[in-house]
């Protein structure tokens, strides 16, 4: 593995870490593609785009349970008061930031970046399109982040 | 009381720093909530504001632009801007810095930083 992909890794690992815990206060581990299957039905997504200076796109996928929790966390309510504004407002907000902190780990010269605005649901990716593909899990729940854009991993 | 203005796309993101404004002793004052950068001068040119707490990336006016436009008004110069973004690099945050913010914070915020950043500002609680 050469040393941007390491970096890129290590960007996101750290990235996710710190937001959810910092967040919500909860404990996030790594764990093997193959551990992280999720129901299509269950499961919510969103997309952001990295404009400057890197090109590319972030995708968080994460099963609806996992997402109240967090989100319940975070109004001090129960996941039954939650209303679906709140779950994909907070959704999008959890790519916003883990973006950020993913863009700030990787530009080690502190470059300034630019995002786009999250997208709810966007569309399948190709599957031919490279992309580097990590997961991981809270409380059993197990979720994932695929980057698009090969200069991410690359430069 | 003070007037704080809030501004984000994000209504979760709102809410967290409501969330640590009161956890600082701020509950008491008037927080008025914006969803960009052009709600969020609206509120500010409607009634005397104290500070100005806003996120960098937003539809319709960013952050960096209310910045810009509150620093060029001589009715509004004196409001501190407490930027709170995902997207606070070294290069940026000088950048933002040389614009007139008061400070910037990185998401998510927590109420120790916010408090280190607001408590010579806001003064009396509330």
């Amino acid at each position: 593995m050469s040393e941007a992909t390491e970096r890129c890794d290590r960007a996101m690992r750290q990235a996710v870490v710190d937001t959810l815990e910092n967040m919500v206060f909860m404990e996030v581990s790594p764990i093997p593609p193959e551990s992280a299957a999720m129901a299509p039905e269950g499961a919510m997504s969103v997309g952001l785009l990295i404009h400057d200076p890197l090109q590319g796109e972030l995708r968080l996928r994460m099963p609806r349970k996992l997402v109240a929790l967090i989100t319940a966390g975070v109004y001090s309510l129960e996941p039954e008061e939650l209303t679906d504004q709140m779950l994909t407002d907070n959704f999008a907000e959890l790519i916003n930031i883990i973006a950020g902190r993913f863009m700030c780990e990787l530009l080690i010269d502190g470059r300034p970046f630019r995002l786009g605005l999250p997208e709810p649901e966007p569309e399948e990716l190709d599957p031919n399109s490279p992309r580097r593909f990590w997961t991981y899990v809270i409380d059993d729940l197990a979720f994932s982040i695929t980057a698009i854009g090969q200069t991410l991993w690359t430069e | 009381m003070k007037r704080i203005v809030i501004a984000d796309d994000s209504a979760t993101a709102r809410m967290f720093i409501k969330r640590c404004l009161e956890i600082i002793g701020c509950g008491g004052a008037e927080l008025v909530e914006a969803a960009n950068g052009k709600e969020a001068l609206a509120r500010v040119k409607e009634a005397p504001t104290d500070l100005v707490i806003t996120d960098l990336n937003m539809p319709v006016m960013d952050g960096e632009t209310l910045l810009k436009w509150i620093n060029a008004n001589p009715k509004l110069n004196q409001i501190p801007v407490l930027v709170v973004s995902s997207a606070g690099t070294p290069a940026k945050e000088a950048e933002l810095m040389g614009l007139g913010a008061l400070a910037i914070l990185s998401k998510p915020v927590s109420p120790p930083a916010l408090l280190e950043k607001l408590e010579h500002l806001l003064g009396e609680p509330g």
